[in-house]
């Protein structure tokens, strides 16, 4: 999926989304919003940037931190739950599961969900600048 | 008397013309320094996912990963679970935003986002110091595999595959190795699952592999096994055991008894010393010898964490090192160049963990069923081979044919990452060096020359530090490479895509600081002779093994302190800088590095 470059994004007046955000909401809503602003640096253009790279900042942290968790929690189990760990299904014990098979599925799922999030930023901060 | 495996043989030739033939092909296509060193911006996604994955997946994870799980069993894990989780931060942190940066080295990161060209070449110092130090376990690798096909010794393999590896970057650039490291990947792919499968097929499933690998009981040879070991082995018998001295020795036991040749040994539980090398036979039933313990090897904490004082800090300081090492590697960050944008950028790097994961899942199981397989290779020492061994058991041509089809998986694995990061490392000379710094008005064709010319030095440098590297795990090798550029390009990636605030100086005290120390963490750890088990730890032991866990904190900090305290020279067009990297491409803000 190939993004077309070059193009001059057009005025609009921006929506709803706006009102989402308290910061934001105090911004009057102008029909001619160009991308100008946001280049120049002008009020309304850095808080937009600002708000957007703000939220994919906390959804890379999230989910960063949601597989930290996990993955730093694993020892800890395995330190005070060594008889949990030692369960076995098929032959292998839990906490050899989870760190040799379990773990790259889960790894996968959560970077499945953080792309498509983070497209979903962008496209949101895109319609608001068109 | 080594065997040499003729078919094994013929498919490391096989691998190599391949690999030379492709790049030879490229060459013919190559006309420009840019096509030259980036490749056409016009690959495919699956093609650019299966590149990528390629050259991620080392020496380290096709061979290393197995063999010490075979050794040193759960502890092992954390390795591979980092390599793929260092994909997800790269995936969460770094990759759209750099991709539309439009920077395509890490040096030029480094200028562009400060505008600062003293602070790409201290960028460019570290690209070599982190390529340099990963290429070491990819020549440890090269010899290990050619000495287990042909007997020949360790330095010729390195030497053989350094060269074949140093010429077809020098030729190719990198157009010609994107097809090639993208073929390696499904090679890969293909040898280190089929064989296992097909032994599972024979010998039972991996579930029943473990039963009797973690068990308590001594681990017995599972056949009649013939094995040589060399002057100076030790082995070390748990049980009572009974075997026989084909030739060689003798053997001398800690009680004073002389066993020699043609003797059949009935031993008690000890140590054996071989005084001269010996080959030995041991019938099926008879413990295996240097074999580590049953509970121990299947449990959390085992030998691998303990013998290196501080399990808990062990373990935590590896698996930061392996997650945060992945995001500051300069081969890979190249690759998301070849993105037609930055969410292209993103969704490549969801095909490379899907391709990396399931990868993944296979070398557990071969340490694990070689562990109750072939036993012998506790006493020869040479459980880093154990995936080119294993194969074999298979019966007649099956075995030899799987046997050459795990060669041509090694080979590719330590060929692919050896050329990206010898394309990262020259590059980085003839590009960031020559071109930018040294001789800003030099033709293209005068950087392709430098190119060529950095990449063959760069070979010889890899070739002579690969002799030497032997006696350390590979695994451990990729663990220091990763520790530095953990403590170096990652925070720097971090928080210069992230941070506004992040000044020049802040940016270059950190990556400096927390990459020195780093590294002379480790070279004082390889100095000392630090192969795993060796000396008692103390804490400081283990800190300087594994710094990861406060290096990095002491980079990131010094970045933060350093920005905070030169506030003042936070540039005016920071935002702009933030807008390239965060807005998406469809409002048309991209600038591009290289635009000859």
């Amino acid at each position: 999926m190939v993004q077309e470059s070059g193009e001059r994004a057009e005025p609009r007046a921006a929506g709803a989304l706006l009102a989402e955000d308290a910061d934001l909401e105090a911004l009057l809503i102008e029909d001619d919003v160009p991308l100008q602003e946001v280049a120049e640096q002008t009020t309304y253009g850095e808080i937009v940037l600002e708000d957007l790279i703000r939220r994919q900042r906390a959804l890379s942290l999230s989910v960063a931190g949601a597989f930290l968790l996990l993955l730093f929690g694993l020892p800890i189990f395995n330190l005070f739950f060594p008889q949990l760990g030692a369960i076995r299904i098929q032959g292998l014990p839990v906490t050899w599961l989870a760190l040799a098979i379990v773990i790259y599925p889960v790894l996968w799922l959560l970077a499945y969900y953080y792309v498509a999030t983070a497209r979903k930023y962008e496209d949101e901060f895109t319609d608001l600048l068109r | 008397m080594p065997q040499i495996h003729w078919l094994a043989l013929l498919s490391f030739i096989g691998i190599a013309l391949a690999t030379v033939a492709v790049g030879l092909y490229a060459t013919r296509v190559v006309r420009t320094t840019p096509d030259f060193l980036i490749a056409s911006r016009a690959v495919s996604p699956f093609l650019n996912a299966s590149a990528i994955s390629g050259e991620y997946l080392s020496a380290a994870s096709f061979l290393g990963v197995a063999g010490m799980v075979m050794y040193f069993g759960y502890d092992v894990l954390w390795y591979p679970a980092g390599y793929a989780a260092g994909y997800l931060f790269l995936l969460l942190f770094v990759a759209a935003p750099l991709r539309r940066f439009g920077a395509y080295t890490l040096p030029d990161f480094a200028e562009g986002r400060f505008d600062s060209p003293g602070f790409r070449r201290i960028a460019v110092v570290f690209v070599l110091v982190i390529g340099v130090f990963y290429m070491l376990p990819q020549m440890k690798g090269a010899g290990l595999t050619f000495r287990a096909i042909t007997g020949a010794p360790y330095w010729l393999g390195v030497v053989l595959v350094g060269t074949v590896i140093t010429l077809n970057v020098a030729l190719g650039g990198m157009k010609g190795i994107t097809f090639v490291q993208a073929f390696q990947y499904w090679v890969k792919m293909f040898a280190i699952s089929v064989p296992i499968l097909i032994l599972a097929a024979l010998f039972g499933s991996y579930g029943e592999h473990f039963q009797r690998a973690a068990s308590d009981a001594p681990l017995v040879f599972p056949r009649d096994t013939t094995f040589t070991i060399q002057a100076g082995a030790v082995l070390e018998l748990g049980a009572p055991a009974r075997f026989q001295i084909l030739s060689g020795g003798p053997l001398l036991g800690d009680d004073g008894a002389v066993y020699w040749a043609g003797q059949e040994v009935e031993a008690t539980p000890g140590r054996l010393t071989a005084a001269e090398g010996a080959t030995l036979v041991f019938q099926a039933g008879q413990p295996a010898p240097n074999a580590p313990a049953g509970t121990a090897w299947g449990a959390p904490f085992g030998r691998l964490a303990t013998s290196q004082g501080f399990p808990l800090l062990f373990t935590y300081s590896l698996m930061i090192a392996t997650i945060f090492g992945t995001a500051g590697l300069p081969h890979i960050l190249v690759r998301f160049y070849t993105n037609p944008d930055g969410h292209a950028a993103r969704r490549t790097t969801l095909a490379v963990l899907a391709l990396t994961g399931a990868f993944y899942l296979f070398p557990p199981m071969l340490g694990t069923v070689g562990r109750v397989q072939l036993p012998e290779l506790y006493a020869t020492g040479h459980t880093d081979t154990l995936v080119l061994e294993l194969p074999g058991l298979a019966p007649g041509l099956v075995g030899e044919v799987l046997r050459a089809v795990a060669v041509a998986g090694a080979f590719a694995a330590f060929m692919s990452t050896t050329s990206g990061l010898m394309v990262a490392v020259a590059g980085a000379l003839a590009h960031d060096l020559y071109a930018r710094t040294l001789r800003p008005s030099a033709t293209a064709r005068q950087r392709q020359l430098a190119f060529q010319f950095a990449a063959l030095g760069t070979g010889a440098v890899a070739i002579l530090a690969g002799l030497q590297v032997e006696r350390f795990y590979i695994n451990m090798l990729v663990g220091w490479a990763f520790a530095i550029s953990a403590s170096s390009f990652f925070p720097l990636l971090v928080l210069g895509i992230w941070w506004k605030r992040l000044t020049v100086i802040g940016a270059a005290l950190g990556t400096c600081i927390g990459g020195m120390s780093a590294s002379v963490a480790i070279l004082v750890t390889m100095w000392r002779g630090e192969s795993l088990g060796l000396l008692p730890y103390s804490p400081l032991d283990t800190l300087l093994a594994q710094p990861a866990i406060w290096s990095i904190p002491v980079a990131f900090l010094a970045m933060v302190l350093g920005s905070l305290a030169t506030a003042g020279t936070i540039p005016a067009d920071v935002n702009i800088k933030m807008l390239r990297m965060h807005v998406p491409e469809s409002l048309g803000l991209r600038t591009d590095y290289i635009s000859e």
